[in-house]
């Protein structure tokens, strides 16, 4: 069909769209003027358009795509002595659910065995592997309460931990160096625990490793890798997944040399996949990070990552140290034991915080002392916070009548972000300020004056309240608490 | 936290609206890795909502690219356009994968952290819809990159409009002429 052909079928089915059903007739009569095929291409374009309905492409390719596997259980399902509540996620070796022990009266989670995993010889792998984990017993590491089977499916129950995995802490802000060391010490803690009962991990990587609202990080998945792998497959390869185009989306970027090269690993190919772990939570980068696979383990066998401490002048050096011999190629050149590992890191925290007990921390700001308790509002202190340690977001605003404490909570925030910045943080007072244009300009001259960058929790409500013009400045659009891209610098 | 420089990005947008091909094969991989990024940091976290706002994905994933680097809308454009033939190829990937491992073809879904497989509402196959529009294209290229937009990146009329510099009318022609063409060639060939 000639391209005309088709624009003047687009244009005659429009038309014929527009009148009453019952009007189309006549019309298509007249357009199509004794052109049977071009009459007949319309007609049956109409029908389409009708049976279509407003369904038919009618919301965004990814909003007709949903997310819940087929195989969910739905909540009040029984396996086992076990009731699920809900889905907790899903994973390639199957599902996790929150679920209620009756008999204890306790939550667990339970993880249930995809039935592509429960051939016999990975039956028989899985129990072995998980058996000899949940002899693992340290507040490091998830314990394991039970294996089981309910008809044909296969489930491990295990402690329920209520957090964050570390990367959803790493996609959703930036770590402290102390809280980044503190997570550290308690992996390898958990981990020179498992190598010293012989147990290796060879998946360990930041989802791995949950991190528990109280701050106790756990590790999950001891052993699973293992199981993960087909009979005869080279094991550890096969816990990644490559896609078509090459691009990394699973472990690879975690592996260790030993691993990327097809060598058989041992507890020290988790030290280096620590190390990594441990040099992206300080830095905020993957050290072997490629566009593709095949780079990524070319990476991992040759190349030395950028130092850590050029990319956060905050790491203590003796923490690159530690992890440039986590990240050595050879095995023999990393840590003889985890244990000594664990300590060095020990060590380390324990230095940085005697440092700051003796010393401390005098960053720069100028908050004013607040004159009353803060109480309650957490779930907006939360949400502002959130916000602010967000890479993406450079301004956040907070809007709403007078007098129901905007400044109060800004301040607050203000407060809790010191320990985040370490270059300042400043309540520049804009109450004063009339003409939206000069905001820049006040701002500006604190930052000239001090030269530190600026978190301006910014009270420029006080501007709308006091003049309505202002109210038209584009600065003024902004939501409650939306980030923008165009505000001052606050990072 | 795997943030880019977005000045890369915005210097290979330029380059490539100066006309230079080159620029848009080394852009292509950049958006493509950050979309598919996002698509699944939101498959994982977003347990209770059940729907992946596309449009969402596409602006965020404008925003960590490309940042305030390149205010002008012109740049948006030639973003958008990029993003809305990379979240086609994504999602027919996903679509594609469903169905392998819906017939059991024994593919290697052993990440312990990935969701591997997206399950489809029936009324919609998108590896058909893929197939449909690639034909679609033959006779009409203008007309199934509007449902590439539309669909595939979830841009509104007027945005649509923007990205192709066409008027909102042509848009509205072409998207309700394609919806009736798709649909009755994805009929057509299921059942036959």
């Amino acid at each position: 069909m000639s391209s005309e052909r088709w624009e003047r079928i687009k244009e005659i089915l429009e038309q014929a769209l527009r009148l009453e059903p019952e009007k189309r007739q006549a019309y298509l009569d007249s357009a199509c003027r004794g052109d049977a095929d071009l009459r007949y291409e319309v007609e049956s374009l109409i029908t389409s358009h009708e049976q279509a309905g407003s369904q038919f492409l009618g919301a965004a390719a990814p909003e007709v795509l949903q997310l819940t596997p087929p195989r969910a259980l739905t909540s009040g399902t029984k396996i086992g002595r076990y009731e699920i509540v809900e889905q907790l996620g899903a994973g390639g070796m199957g599902e996790v659910y929150r679920a209620h022990d009756k008999h204890l009266d306790r939550n667990v989670a339970i993880k249930i065995l995809s039935p592509a995993f429960s051939d016999n010889d990975r039956l028989h792998r899985f129990e072995q592997e998980a058996r000899s984990a949940s002899a693992l017993n340290h507040p490091n590491i998830v314990t394991i309460y039970e294996l089981g089977r309910d008809g044909t499916s296969h489930y491990i129950a295990m402690e329920l931990v209520e957090g964050k995995t570390l990367r959803e802490l790493l996609v959703s802000s930036l770590l402290p160096i102390r809280k980044a060391i503190e997570i550290a010490v308690q992996v390898a803690e958990g981990l020179a625990k498992a190598h010293e009962a012989g147990i290796t991990h060879r998946d360990l990587k930041p989802e791995n490793l949950m991190v528990a609202h109280e701050g106790l990080v756990k590790i999950l998945d001891f052993g699973l890798a293992k199981v993960a792998s087909p009979k005869g497959a080279r094991s550890d390869l096969c816990t990644t997944s490559l896609t078509p185009s090459g691009l990394v989306l699973g472990t690879v970027g975690y592996m260790s040399p030993e691993q990327a090269g097809g060598r058989r690993p041992d507890f020290r190919s988790d030290q280096f996949s620590f190390g990594l772990v441990l040099y992206e939570i300080v830095t905020g980068k993957r050290a072997f990070r490629r566009s593709t696979a095949a780079e990524t383990m070319v990476a991992i066998l040759r190349e030395q990552p950028e130092p850590m401490g050029s990319l956060n002048p905050e790491a203590p050096p003796p923490l690159c140290w530690v992890v440039e011999r986590c990240l050595a190629k050879e095995p023999e050149k990393r840590y003889f034991s985890t244990g000594d590992l664990a300590r060095d890191l020990a060590a380390i925290r324990d230095r940085l915080l005697d440092l700051q007990q003796r010393h401390p921390e005098t960053r720069p700001s100028n908050l004013p002392i607040p004159g009353s308790v803060f109480i309650g509002r957490d779930k907006e202190l939360a949400a502002a916070k959130g916000l602010l340690l967000r890479r993406d977001v450079r301004l956040v605003t907070v809007t709403g009548p007078g007098g129901i404490g905007k400044s109060r909570l800004a301040l607050e925030v203000a407060r809790d972000m010191v320990e985040h910045f370490p270059s300042g943080v400043y309540f520049v007072p804009l109450a004063g300020v009339s003409d939206p244009a000069s905001i820049a300009i006040v701002i500006a001259q604190f930052y000239a004056v001090a030269s530190f960058v600026i978190i301006a929790l910014v009270a420029v409500y006080y501007v709308f309240e006091r003049t309505p013009d202002a109210y038209q400045a584009p600065a003024g659009d902004a939501p409650a608490e939306a980030g923008g891209p165009d505000g001052p610098d606050a990072s | 936290m795997t943030r880019r420089d977005p000045s890369q990005v915005t210097q290979l947008l330029q380059r490539w609206r100066g006309g230079n091909r080159e620029a848009l094969d080394a852009l292509l991989p950049l958006v493509y890795d950050e979309l598919r990024r996002l698509a699944h940091r939101h498959l994982r976290n977003e347990r209770t909502e059940h729907t992946l706002q596309s449009s969402a994905l596409v602006h965020e994933a404008y925003f960590r690219l490309v940042g305030q680097d390149f205010p002008q809308w012109e740049g948006r454009t030639h973003f958008f356009a990029i993003a809305a033939q990379l979240m086609r190829q994504i999602l027919v990937d996903y679509a594609r994968r469903h169905r392998a491992s819906k017939r059991g073809s024994g593919v290697c879904m052993l990440t312990l952290g990935d969701v591997e497989a997206l399950p489809l509402r029936k009324d919609l196959d998108v590896v058909a819809l893929n197939d449909a529009l690639s034909t679609l294209a033959e006779l009409d290229p203008r007309q199934s990159r509007v449902v590439e937009l539309r669909f595939f990146a979830g841009l509104s009329l007027e945005e649509t409009s923007e990205v192709m510099g066409i008027g909102t009318a042509t848009v509205q022609r072409d998207w309700t002429a394609a919806r009736a063409w798709l649909h009755r060639e994805i009929s057509r060939r299921s059942s036959t």
